[in-house]
């Protein structure tokens, strides 16, 4: 098979044509987009893959939610029974982003594992790691701001333990409960920025972390397997 | 990185029809793979979103007040062309907010004997609260000029249809309103 490097085997349809004539994508996306990859590329590369794809759910799932999910001591609790009672397919909805998120620690540490077991985290691809590591605590922290949510029994009880936990740390430590909690005791101000960080912070936070770490791997490649 | 230049050639030398390559075919797998997750995900994310606009709103019936004397101080509706201003309450769950008491202000134009029009109180352009004018006998609009006369009909403004109207039944002497009935209908 003879190999050519002018880019583009066929004529686009007219309308896409339109578009590449004035953005000349192609190019660039055939560049990015069409990768090779080393040899002994094997389905553990797919546990980044996974978690992304479980992010993308998580994304979507959790924009239906916040349709109906009041961050308020005073309605947390019915919004979500009602999310999970009354809403059509709601319950499907929340139980998919819950198992969306176990499934997104799970893989995470899967992948995180792999790269470590093939030693793809050394030069030049530190900086890949690094990023990783910030985005394996982002991860984390939305499981705990989560958990919080619902506001039940379990979630208050479970959140005041994670918080006495973070005030254990010396010296520092009770500041960083009371940052927290907003205050003193865990409440209403607590639910609402844990759902601050939960829905617009860390979801920012893992979206750059996510460009910087796809743009990474696509310009040094996926590393050679062992 | 000069590989990731490197494309291979989409036709078979001597053809001129598209072979189908492993890596066409990769690309077409993997598009179609992605399509269906995007498609997937629009499936489980549309259905709650917009399943609450189909929500019934028909509450059954619900009690006004008697005939005889609506409220304490106010004129009966037995005479024919009487036009009450009047309200009905009813219990409104309103998704997962405690269930309240809820007012809504209505019209009642007597027609004689056991006979009403059960008007409701809005404006059928964008809303706005009317008011009753007993000086010029017109449903008068708040906000934009509209004038209904006292069968609803339009007679001057912006409105698009006349004045929406309620079922109407009476038992025992009391008045009930049910289902709301759009205007000119």
């Amino acid at each position: 098979m003879s190999v050519q490097t002018e880019v583009g085997g066929r004529p686009l349809p007219r309308g896409l044509q339109g578009i590449d004539d004035r953005l000349e994508l192609r190019r660039p996306l055939r560049k990015v987009l069409d990768k090779p990859l080393p040899d002994g590329i094997s389905w553990y590369h797919c546990f980044g893959g996974m978690t992304f794809l479980t992010f993308v759910v998580l994304v979507v799932t959790g924009v239906v939610l916040a349709f109906f999910y009041v961050p308020s001591p005073d309605h947390a609790r019915a919004s979500v029974a009602w999310i999970d009672g009354s809403l059509f397919f709601g319950s499907f909805v929340r139980n998919l982003h819950r198992w969306s998120a176990y499934a997104m620690v799970f893989l995470v540490v899967c992948h995180m594992v792999r790269v470590f077991v093939h030693g793809a985290y050394r030069k030049p691809r530190e900086l890949s790691w690094i990023v990783g590591v910030v985005m394996l605590v982002t991860v984390l922290a939305f499981g705990f701001t989560g958990y919080l949510l619902p506001w039940d029994q379990k979630a208050y009880w479970a959140t005041n333990v994670g918080i006495n936990m973070a005030g254990s740390v010396p010296l520092v430590g009770p500041w960083i409960a009371d940052l927290l909690r907003g205050g003193t005791e865990l409440g209403a101000l607590t639910l609402l920025r844990f759902y601050a960080l939960h829905v617009f912070i860390l979801p920012a936070v893992l979206a750059v972390g996510l460009v910087l770490h796809f743009a990474m791997v696509r310009r040094q490649g996926i590393a050679r397997a062992l | 990185m000069d590989s990731a230049d490197e494309v291979s050639t989409d036709t078979v030398d001597g053809s001129s029809s598209p072979a189908v390559t492993r890596r066409r075919f990769l690309i077409w797998g993997g598009s179609c793979t992605a399509g269906a997750v995007v498609a997937g995900l629009c499936a489980i994310a549309v259905p709650p979103a917009v399943a609450t606009m189909f929500r019934d709103q028909n509450a059954g019936w619900t009690p006004i007040g008697r005939i005889d004397s609506l409220e304490p101080g106010q004129p009966d509706l037995s005479t024919p062309g009487t036009v009450f201003t009047s309200s009905y309450s009813r219990t409104v769950v309103d998704a997962f907010m405690p269930a309240e008491k809820q007012r809504t202000p209505v019209f009642i134009v007597s027609e004689g004997g056991d006979r009403f029009t059960v008007f409701d109180a809005r404006c059928t352009h964008l809303g706005c609260p009317l008011a009753w004018s007993s000086t010029s006998h017109e449903f008068l609009g708040a906000g934009h000029g509209a004038v209904f006369d006292q069968r609803g009909e339009i007679k001057g403004g912006p409105p698009p249809r006349p004045l929406d109207r309620y079922d109407w039944k009476v038992e025992n002497g009391v008045l009930y309103v049910g289902r709301l009935r759009k205007g000119g209908s």
